[in-house]
């Protein structure tokens, strides 16, 4: 999503955020968590991070670890896309697209059949 | 035009799924009093497949795009059996293309399921215009494009009113609210779209197989 504005929660206070933004154009959004902007107080990185990304009634929210949190010590190096889709792969997306609409027509032409003739 | 999981508050969500429950029940008793249901099933269920994959077709309207929904349409020829079509094809959105969400479910039902209940009405009105001959070209196409241009409208300003009363305090809202406007805007030629193809599916139904059209 382009220009959608972003929130970002530190592991500190996840009530209010740690910085705000816009993402670009092409809807990317950078930070460094291990910035300390001047007058922000300074918040500990390690932890989990919360990005929360909306526009138009449109978005989502996600979290990543950082540093102890993500199981890695020393300098902090991540970088956290929000999810496009969350099912699942192109592939296996059409393809339960075309299960579930098969599973449409199936209905369609089950309870459109003819009656069979015979009594029981 | 779906709410995702995540965008409004959990009050909202349950109220959704109240609602989308009532109505839910609402239909379901009034395809049961209309006696067998059997031989609609067929139709309803090869729209409910139509409306899951509208979603997927996106239509380019500057500065972006919008995708179908078909509510009104399937509120015109479905009738009462649009509500549970609609909660059945959003809860496969939600699941497999990944439009809207599960905690969002009844939200969107009750966004989308209700204008469709109401172009079910509107498109009833022609028996009130001419009662001897509701069923003329003009007549059904007037209506059936009243129902798909005001299913699709009022869907629209729900979901207008739904996100702008409930954005959160942490983002700019006049910034929000200024996106909002503009997408629901965006969804005024999209209602002419699809009001102009419910009325041809309408009439060409009359012409071809008049008993698919939901009598009164």
């Amino acid at each position: 999503m382009a220009a959608a504005q972003v929130l970002i929660y530190a592991p500190s206070d996840p009530q209010t955020p740690w910085t705000k933004g816009q993402t670009d154009e092409k809807g990317y959004f950078v930070f460094d968590p291990a910035e300390q902007d001047a007058g922000q107080d300074a918040a500990p990185t390690a932890g989990q991070w919360e990005v929360t990304v909306r526009q138009a009634g449109h978005g989502g929210t996600t979290t990543f670890a950082v540093g102890d949190a993500a199981g890695s010590t020393g300098s902090v190096s991540t970088s956290s896309a929000l999810p496009g889709n969350p099912s699942a792969a192109p592939m296996q997306r059409w393809i339960s697209m075309a299960a579930v609409i098969w599973g449409f027509v199936g209905t369609a032409l089950f309870f459109s059949r003819k009656p069979l003739g015979g009594k029981a | 035009m779906h709410i995702p999981d995540g965008i409004v508050p959990a009050q909202v969500c349950l109220a959704g799924y109240g609602l989308t429950g009532f109505f839910t029940w609402y239909s379901l008793r009034q395809i049961d009093k209309q006696g067998n249901p059997g031989p609609q099933i067929p139709k309803a269920s090869l729209l409910t497949a139509a409306f899951f994959v509208a979603s997927s077709i996106y239509i380019p309207i500057p500065p972006a795009s919008v995708h179908l929904l078909l509510n009104g349409l399937l509120g015109v020829v479905l009738g009462y059996f649009s509500f549970p079509a609609i909660v059945i094809g959003l809860f496969f959105q939600a699941l497999i293309v990944g439009h809207g969400g599960l905690t969002t479910l009844g939200v969107n039902a009750t966004m989308m399921g209700v204008p469709a209940l109401l172009s079910y009405h509107i498109f009833q009105l022609r028996f009130l215009v001419d009662r001897k001959n509701p069923q003329r070209p003009v007549l059904l196409g007037i209506f059936a494009f009243l129902g798909g241009f005001i299913g699709l409208a009022l869907s629209a300003l729900i979901f207008m009113g739904i996100v702008i009363a409930t954005v959160p305090a942490d983002f700019n809202a006049g910034t929000e609210q200024t996106a909002i406007v503009t997408l629901t805007l965006m969804h005024i030629p999209l209602a002419i779209l699809e009001g102009g193809f419910t009325a041809m599916l309408v009439i060409f139904l009359q012409r071809v197989k008049p008993e698919l059209l939901t009598g009164r």
